[in-house]
């Protein structure tokens, strides 16, 4: 039977995991064995497309055709992210106002579409390893996501060949992955600060049914945030010791920012962390932090995940001593402060017992299994994060389903015309919690059609469904007439079905070529490393044991090697390292007992 | 004949056997949600005020078990679209019904009335009231702004006062809310349209004054929160 996955798409890193047949949640990790995907995506004419581990070892050579974090960007347009990117080492391509697109060598790519590639990636993984077909998954997104970012989530998996059965809130999905549910009853806060953004989740708990009682977040708020904080303390200080201005230089703004994160890291575990940093010509720059130091520049950010903690529980009519569990999750909950503050804020010490980078994906594949039929005793019952709204006379937003309504939810509007002879009704349809239009976030616009009447004839209900993804559908009926009006409703942000259709199409032509360079890319970083580890073993004492016959066939195939790799057929490639292989067999036995033999072996360009 | 055409005649889609369930009696299969149920006889509860909340929510449960969409995804197109629409009346009926004031609402919109809205006019009997707690929070504010601690806890001993009488207040309307929906609850049958109108009048009148009083609460509720 074909197996139905649970994707977690991370603004860091993205992960697939399933449910085996004893019924537990696994990750599952990729061939080396690695179980998180960096969602890094890297295209560019000399090395093809690249993906997870191959495309983030490119983000300090060739900053400007790796893309990381573009969860970011997810339904959203330019107008929205002009902060980001001004920090980031990428372009992005005239006409984004809708919808961001990149330039990438010589295609523009839109978020979904990077999106889509990582989870074809995961897709091919999880196949590889379950070895049957993955068609079906179910993706997290982050609760505090907007009905436009919800929808590109979905775009994504439509492009990765992936039918979307669930798009899980990543809160509410670690609550299920935590076991929680041998609990008979409570109530569950969840506090999530991954890569780049931040929810926070009330839950009851009851006979394992998971509801969600109110939900609050800052989609704009994570990790990221962190490194830049340190980035920019680094650049400052290189400026003012160095005279160095580093802006602009994204090579080494990318160097900058690895140091970062290494020192967020270490500074996590540890209580001081030195660097060095070779800044060739000019010297080096040495510096020793300290935790205390770090958590003073991230104060301010960390201090941000209080107020929508406090709303959730507001909303949810609770105090924080009502709280009988807390459970951590994403990756920043590592850091010591935000531990700190969350014991503060519910005066309990939170769970961390579970990988906080690997317990939405499980969460996601629980989810799976129960919407694949396999087990009936848990169900999720999620709220839809902001209010839903119309725009009424004066720029007034109309509140028509609240925040925190249990979805799927609906609301019927009943609209009718102002003139006679009015043949259309304009709807804007908006999301947000504020009083005006324009500090609302605009999902579209239709316009009924109605028969020309005099007016305050016309009668047209209007239904707006939040569905069990928290994604809007609205449809329409003509009271007289009772026949269904159809709506074809603009989105403000993102892709139209049309856009998404033309994409998927034009991705099979992409996804052709993709494999071919793709194999040719692998074939020639393996020989690579294969050289390099073979120049190395030559080297060696025991490469002197070599007969004067075998060293010659050895050189020979190198060289025949090196020739193959300049050419652009990579099964000529992989045919010339198998006639090195055979040769240099002996080589590799005479090393048995050396660590370059551990380089020959397991030949991981990453590692060499 | 069109699943609208079954529908009125109370037919399932699938087996035209004659139900009026959320699952077809005969082959089970869930049926097209009926818009003109309310959100009462959804429950299959009468037509009253008082409920037991408990009961609500264990029905709630109950029912979000059998037609939640996660239990569809791999059925027809569109089983999986009853499944979202009867399990999103769920969702709406039970926000509407656990809710007294929202119920109480409800209740009289099913009668014909109009629902209370934003527009609420100022009730008479608290325009003293009212007028003085304008006047503090306006004070209120200026302290704050020009950062005069002294005054400003004055003033919010003051307003905090004020809100706990507006509480009683609420509180008492409340009560006197639930006493007359009691009357409207047990109302026989035969009782003549002007008493019902009567009762309807006064329900709506005090709703009327609390949602006017909840307003005033939660702007009391934003001068002090941070």
């Amino acid at each position: 039977m074909p197996k139905v996955v649970g994707i977690d798409l991370g603004t860091t890193n993205s992960l697939v995991a399933y449910v085996d047949d004893s019924g537990k949640p696994q990750i599952i990790a990729d061939k080396e064995g690695r179980r998180l995907l960096p969602s890094v995506v890297h295209y560019s004419k000399e090395k093809g497309l690249l993906v997870g581990e191959s495309a983030k070892a490119l983000l300090i050579p060739n900053p400007e055709n790796t893309i990381y974090s573009v969860k970011r960007f997810m339904g959203r347009g330019i107008a929205d992210v002009e902060e980001d990117l001004s920090l980031l080492y990428f372009s992005v391509a005239k006409g984004s106002e809708q919808v961001i697109r990149f330039n990438l060598a010589d295609k523009e790519l839109t978020p979904p579409e990077i999106s889509a590639l990582v989870l074809k990636e995961l897709k091919k993984q999880a196949e590889d390893f379950l070895a049957t077909d993955v068609k079906q998954a179910v993706i997290t997104v982050p609760a505090y996501f907007n009905d436009a970012q919800r929808q590109a989530t979905k775009d994504a998996g439509k492009l990765a060949g992936l039918e979307v059965l669930r798009i899980v809130n990543e809160p509410t999905a670690a609550s299920l992955a935590y076991g929680l549910d041998k609990k008979d009853a409570g109530i569950i806060a969840v506090y999530d600060l991954g890569g780049g953004t931040f929810d926070i989740s009330i839950l009851n708990l009851k006979a394992g049914i998971f509801e969600v009682l109110a939900t609050n977040g800052d989609t704009h708020l994570g990790g990221d945030d962190f490194d830049q904080k340190l980035i920019n303390l680094l650049i400052s200080e290189i400026k003012e010791r160095f005279g160095l201005s580093l802006q602009g230089n994204a090579e080494v703004l990318q160097t900058i920012r690895r140091f970062a994160i290494e020192l967020k890291h270490r500074l996590s575990q540890e209580e001081r962390a030195a660097i060095e940093i070779d800044l060739g010509d000019y010297g080096s720059y040495q510096r020793e932090f300290t935790r205390a130091e770090f958590e003073e520049l991230i104060r301010d950010l960390v201090e941000r995940t209080i107020a929508p903690c406090k709303q959730a529980l507001k909303d949810a009519g609770l105090k924080a001593s009502n709280i009988d569990e807390v459970v951590m999750v994403g990756g920043s909950t590592r850091i010591p402060l935000v531990r700190q503050r969350v014991k503060e804020l519910f005066k309990r010490e939170p769970h961390i017992d579970l990988n906080p980078d690997e317990v939405v994906a499980l969460g996601a594949s629980i989810q799976a299994d129960i919407m694949t039929g396999h087990r009936k005793d848990m169900l999720l019952l999620d709220v839809t994060p902001l209010s839903l709204g119309i725009e009424t006379i004066g720029n007034v937003m109309t509140k028509i389903i609240h925040r925190n309504s249990t979805i799927p939810a609906s609301a019927h509007e009943m609209f009718t015309t102002y003139v006679d002879g009015q043949t259309g009704v304009d709807i804007h349809v908006l999301q947000g919690e504020r009083e005006f239009v324009a500090d609302c976030r605009s999902l579209g616009r239709f316009t009924l059609k109605v028969p020309p009447m005099p007016a305050g004839m016309a009668r047209v209900e209007v239904k707006f469904l939040i569905d069990a993804n928290g994604i809007l559908n609205v449809t329409a009926k003509d009271v007289r007439t009772g026949k269904e009006n159809s709506i074809d409703v603009k989105p403000s942000y993102g892709l139209s079905e049309e856009q998404v259709e033309q994409m998927l199409m034009d991705s099979i032509e992409f996804a052709e070529t993709d494999v071919i360079e793709r194999l040719l890319v692998e074939a020639r970083n393996e020989v690579d490393s294969v050289l390099r580890a073979s120049a190395k073993a030559l080297e060696t004492q025991a490469a002197k044991n070599l007969s004067s016959e075998e060293r010659e066939k050895i050189d020979q195939a190198i060289s025949e090697l090196k020739k193959a790799t300049e050419g652009k057929d990579h099964r000529v490639i992989r045919a010339s390292l198998k006639a090195f292989n055979e040769v240099s067999h002996h080589l590799a036995e005479l090393m048995m007992d050396n660590a370059v033999e551990l380089a020959l072996k397991h030949k991981k360009v990453s590692e060499i | 004949m069109s699943q609208e055409a079954r529908l009125l005649e109370k037919q399932c889609w699938n087996c035209t056997t004659l139900t009026d369930e959320h699952f077809c009696t005969s082959c089970e299969r869930i049926q097209l949600l009926d818009l003109s149920t309310n959100y009462f006889s959804f429950f299959k509860l009468p037509i009253k005020f008082h409920l037991n909340l408990k009961e609500l929510e264990n029905k709630f449960y109950e029912l979000s078990r059998k037609f939640h969409p996660d239990f569809f995804s791999q059925a027809s197109e569109q089983e999986r679209r009853y499944s979202t629409e009867r399990t999103s009346m769920l969702n709406d009926a039970y926000r509407t019904l656990k809710e007294p004031l929202k119920r109480a609402n409800y209740l009289l919109r099913l009668q014909g009335f109009k629902a209370i809205g934003q527009e609420t006019k100022t009730p008479p009997d608290l325009l003293a009231e009212i007028f003085e707690l304008n006047e503090q929070l306006e004070e209120l504010r200026y302290a704050k702004k020009s950062k005069d601690n002294t005054l400003f806890n004055t003033l919010k001993t003051q307003v905090l006062d004020t809100e706990k009488m507006l509480k009683e207040r609420a509180n008492e309307l409340i009560y006197n809310l639930n006493s007359i929906f009691s009357l409207w609850d047990n109302l026989p049958n035969n009782s003549s349209l002007e008493e019902k109108k009567k009762l309807l009048n006064n329900i709506s009148d005090i709703l009327s004054k609390i949602k006017y009083i909840n307003n005033l609460l939660e702007n009391i509720e934003e001068e002090f929160d941070e």
